[in-house]
């Protein structure tokens, strides 16, 4: 028989380390003379995309063209210390030290515009390849040409900008405050197929709706949304590991299963963007957001099928048919309601 | 260095010679190269030498000859899923043929591979098992023909002497009336080794199972054949009960033991499973 059910899973997600651990990053640029700009950060890029969208937020800031925007990341020898690339901060931490960084630059270029244009520096705007005074459109220097006066004169051409979201820590005896800089939400619905002669379960559709801030990438952020999907669709029903005295017995690829395109259902990412003021441009971390409600999604829905729960990760068609009786129960499951509560 | 020397051979007496050629060396033929190489990296086997069969003319390609389906050693699992002659006469194996890894390991791995890495979860095997398919096994002097059920001998373990190739599989086309199916049981939808898998041909006379083949996949130290539900078959109506009394008489034949990929009782169930989709399905193809 095969049984379909709908599930819903929701999450709150502290972006960054909280309680006080120390969370910051360092973004070096430098201005060369024809006006292309250097961005050095110690963040590695994983395939998740940083070092473009690192590239974008300069772009951006600055008022260039992004292809004027050339990265160098997680290189001990050069790149300052940007903090590891955990905890869904990249974009959030990384990011805003790299505007920080334009801002710095940004100080000595209005200067020299504000001589040149004779205008308030304070005045000045970086759009479109201008630097431009805000008032009196009129009065305005591209910032290729800005950039080759710079240098001419012997300015500063390069900006830092350093960035912290180390909070407070919480209070010790009752364990109450605010632990992290700031929150991600996201909510993901499924439907599933239960067949109850094989123990299989499908995951038949997808839909994930994940708090962005602000999408720099919309696409990056979309692959993140589907990506995360794929890895709690297998963290949910394959991703298995088997431990005998401490030796990891299925560590290859072959025996370890994780999802191929073939088990992926269709993911429908949905963006949801509700303006972060702490974030760049209000943006803030996706990653695990995006993953991090696939599972209890999908035991909802196999609930819904089955009326039975679920207690265990992965659910894999040998542990399904226990449930489902068909197949005698040898190791004890220790159920959520048997586990005991830690001491107050 | 996985190997000292890669000899790639045009033709059927070259491909022989190169195999007899090395004097103390390890020489070992390979096809598409996705056990052997595997292996090799994992240093499960050691090798010297390697001879690629995979353009060996003689080796290659599916034909009719009196009445038997030849299918060459080095046929690939594409070439064998499109073929019309299998499609037509075994769809038993173009239906494992699609089940084997994916499309890039169809493209590349060779029937022949799957009967010389001898695996018991082998997923072209039980298929052959079920076509009651003979190996033709070439060496430099003479060709031995061997039913596949005495070439693989126990846990990859074949008849096959140093300096032998296998050439090709033969099988008589089945009798009118003949429905074959395969169902594989993994772990995921592909690129997964079976956990269970079952091949079975029946042919139907007068509404009623006049002959029945029923191959089963990793339950044992080779491919087998389960007696008990071919006995239970035979002579009777197709029906939904008849299915569920093969596939029990099929676990009586089955000796699981536990693994990675599941526990011996687990696949011990899933012996009725796959025998009873197999069953049905090759039924309703031979109606
Ligand atoms: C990602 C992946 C997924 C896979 N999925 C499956 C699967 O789902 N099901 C399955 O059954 N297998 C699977 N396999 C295993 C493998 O693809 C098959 O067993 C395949 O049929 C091997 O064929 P080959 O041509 O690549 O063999 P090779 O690796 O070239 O050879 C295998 C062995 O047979 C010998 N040999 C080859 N040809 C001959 C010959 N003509 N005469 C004598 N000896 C010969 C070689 O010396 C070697 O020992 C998978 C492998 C990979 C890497």
């Amino acid at each position: 028989m095969k049984l379909r059910g709908i599930g819903v899973g929701s999450m709150m997600y502290g972006l960054g380390y909280g309680f006080a651990r120390p969370d910051f990053s360092t973004t070096d640029i430098e201005l060369a003379p024809d006006g292309t700009v250097t961005i050095w950060n110690g963040a590695s890029e994983l395939g998740q995309g940083l070092q473009t969208l690192l590239c974008q937020l300069v772009a951006e800031e600055l008022g260039i063209p992004y292809e004027d925007t050339f990265i160098i990341t997680a290189d001990t020898g050069r790149t300052p210390d940007a903090g590891p690339v955990s905890a869904s901060r990249s974009t959030y931490v990384q990011g805003n030290s790299a505007l920080k960084a334009c801002r710095d630059l940004k100080k000595p270029m209005a200067e020299l515009a504000g001589e040149l244009l004779k205008t308030d520096p304070d005045q000045l705007i970086f759009k479109k390849g201008l630097v431009q005074d805000q008032n009196e459109p009129s009065r305005s220097i591209s910032f290729t040409n800005l950039a080759g006066g710079m240098h001419q004169r012997g300015r500063r051409v390069r900006g830092s900008g350093y960035h912290s979201i180390t909070t407070g820590d919480v209070d010790k005896e009752t364990s109450q405050g605010d632990a992290y800089a700031t929150y991600a939400w996201a909510s993901q619905l499924a439907e599933v197929e239960v067949d109850t002669e094989t123990g299989q379960v499908t995951v038949l559709r997808l839909a994930s709706a994940t708090d962005a801030g602000k999408a720099i990438n919309p696409k990056m952020v979309e692959g993140q949304i589907e990506g995360g999907a794929v890895q709690g669709l297998g963290f949910a029903l394959m991703e298995d590991m088997k431990i005998e005295q401490g030796e990891f017995k299925n560590a290859k690829l072959s025996t370890y299963l994780i999802p191929t395109a073939a088990d992926v259902p269709m993911v429908e990412p949905l963006i949801v963007e509700v303006y972060d003021p702490t974030g760049p441009y209000g943006a803030k971390g996706v990653a695990e957001p995006a993953t991090i409600p696939t599972a209890p999604t999908i035991f909802n829905a196999i609930a819904n099928a089955l009326g039975q729960r679920v207690r265990f990760t992965p659910a894999t068609p040998e542990k399904m048919l226990k449930l489902l009786g068909k197949l005698e129960e040898k190791e004890e499951q220790i159920t959520i309601e048997d586990m005991p509560y830690p001491e107050p | 260095m996985l190997y000292r020397k890669y000899e790639v051979a045009q033709t059927l007496p070259e491909a022989l010679s190169l195999l007899s050629s090395h004097n103390g060396a390890v020489v070992r033929p390979v096809a598409g190269g996705t056990d052997l190489i595997l292996q090799l990296h994992e240093r499960i086997l050691s090798a010297d030498v390697l001879v690629d069969i995979s353009r060996v003319p003689e080796l290659r390609g599916i034909r009719l000859e009196n009445g038997q389906l030849v299918i060459g050693a080095a046929t690939t699992y594409t070439e064998i899923s499109r073929s019309d002659l299998v499609l037509k006469n075994a769809f038993v194996l173009a239906e494992a043929s699609k089940k084997i890894g994916a499309v890039q390991i169809q493209n590349m791995a060779t029937l022949g591979g799957n009967i010389g890495n001898a695996s018991p979860a082998a997923d072209a095997i039980p298929g052959l098992y079920a076509l009651q398919a003979d190996v033709v096994v070439c060496g430099p002097n003479a060709e031995r023909r061997i039913p596949i059920t005495e070439f693989h001998q126990g846990y990859r373990k074949i008849d096959l002497n140093p300096g032998e190739l296998i050439k090709e599989i033969r099988f008589a086309i089945p009798a009118e009336g003949t429905g074959t199916a395969f169902y594989k049981y993994a772990l995921r939808k592909s690129q997964a080794i079976s956990v269970v898998d079952a091949a079975v041909c029946v042919q139907l006379s007068d509404g009623v199972i006049k002959h029945a083949t029923v191959a089963l996949g990793a339950v044992a130290p080779t491919i087998i054949r389960s007696p008990a539900a071919e006995s239970v078959l035979i002579g009777e109506p197709p029906s939904e009960d008849l299915f569920d009394r093969a596939a029990e008489a099929a676990c009586q034949d089955a000796r699981p033991i536990d693994d990675i990929r599941g526990s011996a009782a687990f696949r011990k169930y899933l012996v009725g499973v796959c025998t009873s989709h197999a069953v049905r399905s090759a039924c309703e193809r031979a109606a």
